[in-house]
């Protein structure tokens, strides 16, 4: 693990999300059909309004993470233009996890939210 | 490693580089749709995906969760996490290596003593006899008597009933003399051992011979021609391995004998001892014992048998058929008319059949108890070894709480952190395990030297051993991993990171300190142990034996053997007696049946003259034959009258010395002078006189107080052996120039008079305590190494301890605390666990002593010297060990301390 930290750290200040929320948005991703690794940054990309920009460094080390980790599974599958490519999906697991991350994320933004507001009232 | 790790990638590595492929291909493909041209579209999205090769490798990291790659990574973290810390790790193999080598040498050594097959055929289907009254006699673990007679013998022979084969040997070796045929009549005699065996021993135990033959049933027979077989060992050392020995002829206390065979190299026989010089038949009893013939005796008991049962027979089943046969010859020797008391005690004889593949040995009654006693000795090192490492690996959790604390941010498994730690724990053990089975069989030659175990036992690597090694080592792993990797998994990664660990005042009681207090507690039950056990042999080496051990020689001759008479034996001594006094350096000589802790003994019941014991007391009496001058040989205050002397002569009156015991016991406040006793009851003759009385002399056993005991003459000998042969010469000058002085006078008496023995008194009584010297010795050295292992223990718990609270000491001695204060501060926390630990052992170490109550001497299981010595030592060690980090702590300037926060 340390060996591999070692390796993971020129990319540490490039990683603007914290961990699980990575996760959280890929499985969010994820959650209306399979996709492959580019539509998945695609799609964050584009449902953040070009905001969140996912690095191929985060995103694939993340799907091949959660996929040891059994949230999502991978098939190889072709797309509409005939590309070989290798579609993620949801397992039973990785819709838990979801929900799981969700809420907590929602529960952190709120907290935070809360502080924020106080602070600017102050 | 790489090549490991490649066994997995390759396939994966490829798929990854498809599916990057993929997406390359994808992004330009969009590119392309949007407008760009082929060629900067798919430039564009490369540069947009950024360094492939690192996000291959930093992908491939994700990869290592693979249960064996998983594993692979944690041994290999695991040893990196060794290398780190050599400090930590040399402690802890070398404890372990100590804790896992001890208990594997002790572990080999009994298994090798006590369940070591005989190098025979099919050893597991070998059964002894026993008689079902000596109780365990033929178990193979104690000293037994023989017990059938040649008769039953040949009863037996003739069906061999339950068994595939049974076959009769006498117990013990017979001393012969020996010459080879033909040798010059000028040549003395040399001395050998022979055993008598039927002539189907060879056959029973399945044993080929090297060269030549083995004996056969028919060798067995009165008329037969007199052949022998030779044991490996002889033929090396006495025929010099010389092929052509079959057909030569050695004569043996008279008989010509003819050498049919040599036996097998590894065969030594059925007992655990060294092998014979010559196995004989047992037709040739009479030739060989130069006694009458015991070949039709019925109430001579001189034999043991061995059976081989059938393929699938229970020894059950067989003792039951053979119970019944000799219940059947019993009957037929008892006639026709049998009284009814007769026929219920041959109704109740019985036999039992106890495994013999082990074979018949002295040595596992010997090593039985003070093995068994050193295995629980070295399981408590181990226990201390384990408790060691756990508060160490504790300890260390400081330096590492960072690492852990990490590793779950980054969303580790607790679980994960937990079997990484417990892989950390296990490689260790294994580590120290390796070097624990190189130090067992560094130290089982010691061992083997030490205990002076018969080198026919293979002291060797035991397959089931080895496996038990293996499975300490990976429980001692376990047992002091799982606290730790408990602590480990259960950090609260969040907290810690928002929370830093600011501890003041005095830590809780936790893992940690129950740890060392179970250290201390063992310890103190080791130092107890050894304490005792020293004290014991202080006062077994110190205490009055009654005689004087320095300076006295004991030169064994066998008269016997050298072709005496009975009727010649009192000029013998006589001449002896003479001759060894006028010996220039001697002091004075004597002659005894057999002399101080020398291992024999003989008692029975008597009466005395006028004397009725009180109801159901047995009268017991010690007895020993002398020559003139015994007392004075050895030393031995005379108390009253006068000691056995020359005036003692077969047609003198039989006389007697006492000793004060005897005195004490059947004559308190009188003289016992002119009084007289007998063997047995009632009185019958030989009836002695009592002519002296002796101070108590610890004869027979250092460890025992005085029984009653006569010294009967020697020139007078009314047992059924008048053949004595143990001199002791007492001597002023030096023992070589006696020794040889000595020799010179046996020669000139009879030129087949040779010294058999010799050894000198003091080395005796030495010997007789190196037993207990031994286990006292290793006692001590476990004990220490014990104390040691605890000492480290605290220095580990206490150093740590300080390293968490340098930010409060930096503060408390900014804030102007005194350093002796602090000093105070840290080190109550040792004393109390120290306390503790004493007070947790005390009660332990006295249950212990109970237990080994068999090895203690003049002291109490609660001696209070022993308690006070092991206390003091154990109080001394910890404090030290506490000080020493302790005093770091406060010689820090106050404000390293508060920068190192």
């Amino acid at each position: 693990m340390s060996t591999a930290m070692a390796k993971t750290e020129p990319y540490k200040d490039r990683i603007e999300l914290l961990q699980g929320t990575l996760d959280m948005l890929i499985l969010q991703a994820l959650r209306w059909g399979a996709r492959h690794g580019y539509g998945i940054s695609q799609a964050i990309r584009a449902g953040s309004g070009e905001v969140l920009q996912v690095e191929t460094g985060s995103l694939y080390p993340a799907l091949h993470r959660m996929e040891r980790q059994g949230w999502i599974k991978a098939e190889w599958g072709t797309t509409e233009n005939n590309q070989r490519a290798k579609y993620y999906q949801l397992t039973a697991a990785g819709k838990k996890q979801l929900t799981r991350e969700h809420s907590r994320w929602k529960q952190m933004a709120a907290a935070i939210g809360g502080l924020m507001n106080a602070d600017g009232e102050a | 490693m790489k090549q490991f790790d490649g066994l997995f990638r390759r396939r994966r590595d490829e798929d990854l580089s498809d599916e990057i492929e993929a997406h390359l291909a994808m992004a330009a493909h969009d590119r392309v749709e949007r407008g760009e041209g082929k060629v900067e579209a798919e430039a564009a999205a490369r540069r947009e995906f950024g360094n492939r090769a690192l996000v291959q490798e930093v992908t491939r990291e994700m990869w290592r969760w693979g249960s064996l790659e998983r594993l692979w990574q944690d041994i290999r973290f695991g040893l990196w996490t060794m290398r780190r810390s050599p400090g930590f790790t040399t402690v802890a193999v070398l404890s372990l290596a100590l804790g896992i080598g001890a208990n594997t040498a002790i572990l080999t050594l009994i298994e090798a003593v006590m369940s070591q097959w005989l190098p025979v055929k099919d050893p597991a289907r070998l059964v002894l006899f026993y008689d079902g009254i000596n109780s365990g006699v033929y178990s193979g673990r104690g000293y037994h008597s023989d017990i059938f007679s040649y008769p039953f013998w040949e009863f037996l022979k003739k069906s061999a009933g339950p068994f595939e084969d049974v076959c009769a040997f006498r117990q013990s070796n017979d001393r012969v003399a020996m010459h080879l045929a033909g040798a010059s009549d000028s040549e003395p005699d040399e001395r050998a051992e022979a055993h008598l065996v039927a002539g189907n021993y060879f056959r029973v135990l399945g044993v080929s011979a090297a060269i030549g033959r083995t004996l056969r049933l028919e060798d067995d027979a009165a008329n037969a021609v007199p052949v022998a077989v030779i044991s490996y060992r002889y033929w090396q050392d006495r025929f010099h391995s010389d092929s052509g020995v079959v057909g030569k002829s050695v004569v043996l206390n008279g008989t010509a004998f003819t050498l049919v065979g040599v036996a097998a190299r590894e065969f030594f026989g059925e007992r655990i001892r060294t092998a014979p010089d010559f196995w004989l038949p047992l037709a040739f009893q009479p030739q060989v014992l130069q006694r009458e013939s015991w070949l039709a005796a019925q109430d001579v008991y001189w034999l043991n048998f061995m059976g081989r049962l059938k393929p699938g027979d229970t020894a059950q089943h067989a003792a039951a058929v053979v119970t019944a046969q000799l219940q059947q010859f019993f009957l037929a020797q008892a006639g026709t008319d049998v009284a009814p008391s007769t026929r219920r005690k041959i109704h109740e004889a019985r036999i039992v059949l106890k495994p013999g593949g082990t074979g018949i040995s002295g040595l596992r009654y010997l090593y039985s108890e003070p093995l068994h006693m050193l295995m629980a000795v070295v399981g408590i090192v181990l226990l201390i070894a384990c408790a060691n490492i756990a508060t160490l690996l504790l300890a260390r959790a400081a330096a590492r709480r960072a690492e852990f604390m990490t590793r779950l941010a980054l969303g580790a498994a607790p679980g994960r952190i937990m079997r990484q730690v417990l892989t950390e724990s296990v490689l260790l053990s294994l580590t120290g395990g390796l070097a624990g089975i190189i130090f067992a069989w560094w130290s089982l030659k010691g061992l083997v030297v030490l205990l002076d175990i018969n080198p026919v036992v293979k002291v060797r690597p035991d397959p089931a051993v080895l496996i038990f090694t293996l499975v300490i080592t990976l429980l001692t792993g376990l047992l002091y991993g799982v606290i730790p990797a408990w602590r480990f998994s259960n950090m609260e990664a969040r907290s810690m990171t928002l929370v830093r660990y600011a501890e003041f005042g005095r830590s809780r009681f936790g893992s940690t300190q129950a740890l060392i207090v179970v250290q201390v507690a063992l310890s103190c039950v080791l130092l107890v142990g050894a304490g005792l056990l020293a004290r014991s042999l202080l006062k077994l080496e110190t205490q009055e034996m009654g005689f004087q051990d320095g300076q006295v020689l004991i030169v064994s001759i066998d008269p016997q053997m050298a072709g005496y008479q009975k009727n010649e034996l009192f000029a013998l001594y006589r001449e002896l007696n003479e001759r060894l006094n006028q010996i220039p350096g001697v002091v004075s000589a004597s002659l005894a049946r057999y002399t101080p802790e020398s291992g024999n003994s003989s008692s029975g019941n008597f009466s005395i003259e006028g004397y009725t014991p009180s109801a159901g007391k047995e009268m017991n009496l010690y007895s020993v034959e002398v020559g003139p001058h015994f007392f004075e040989t050895l030393r031995t205050p005379l108390l009253m009258g006068r000691e056995i002397g020359e005036r003692d002569t077969p047609s003198a009156p039989l006389a007697a010395v006492v000793n004060q015991k005897f005195v004490d016991t059947y004559f308190p406040g009188q003289s016992p002078l002119g009084k007289r006793f007998s063997n047995g009851s009632p009185l019958r003759p030989p009836i002695f006189e009592i002519v002296g009385v002796a101070a108590n002399e610890r004869f027979y056993d250092v460890r025992q107080q005085a029984e009653p005991m006569a010294y009967l003459a020697a020139w007078q000998a009314q047992g059924q052996s008048p053949y004595f042969g143990d001199l002791l010469i007492r001597t002023s000058a030096d023992e070589a120039s006696v020794v040889a002085a000595v020799r010179r006078a046996l020669f000139a008496i009879n030129k087949k008079l040779i010294v058999v023995n010799f050894t000198r008194l003091d080395h005796q009584v030495e010997e007789s305590l190196a037993q207990q010297k031994l286990i006292t010795d290793l006692s001590s050295v476990f004990g220490f190494i014990a104390l040691l292992l605890a000492a480290i223990g605290i220095y580990g718990t206490v150093a740590y301890a300080v390293s968490r609270r340098t930010f409060e000491i930096g503060v408390r001695i900014a804030l102007g605390a005194q350093r002796q204060n602090i000093l105070a501060m840290i080190l109550r926390e040792s004393v109390v666990l120290t306390l503790v630990g004493v007070m947790v052992g005390l009660p332990l170490a006295f249950a212990a002593a109970r237990w080994i109550k068999g090895f203690l001497f003049g002291v109490k299981a609660a001696d209070p010297l022993a308690i006070a010595a092991a206390i003091v030592l154990i109080a001394l060690v910890s404090l030290l060990a506490g000080y020493i980090p302790a005093a770091r702590a406060t010689k820090t300037g106050p404000a390293f301390a508060l920068r190192y926060e």
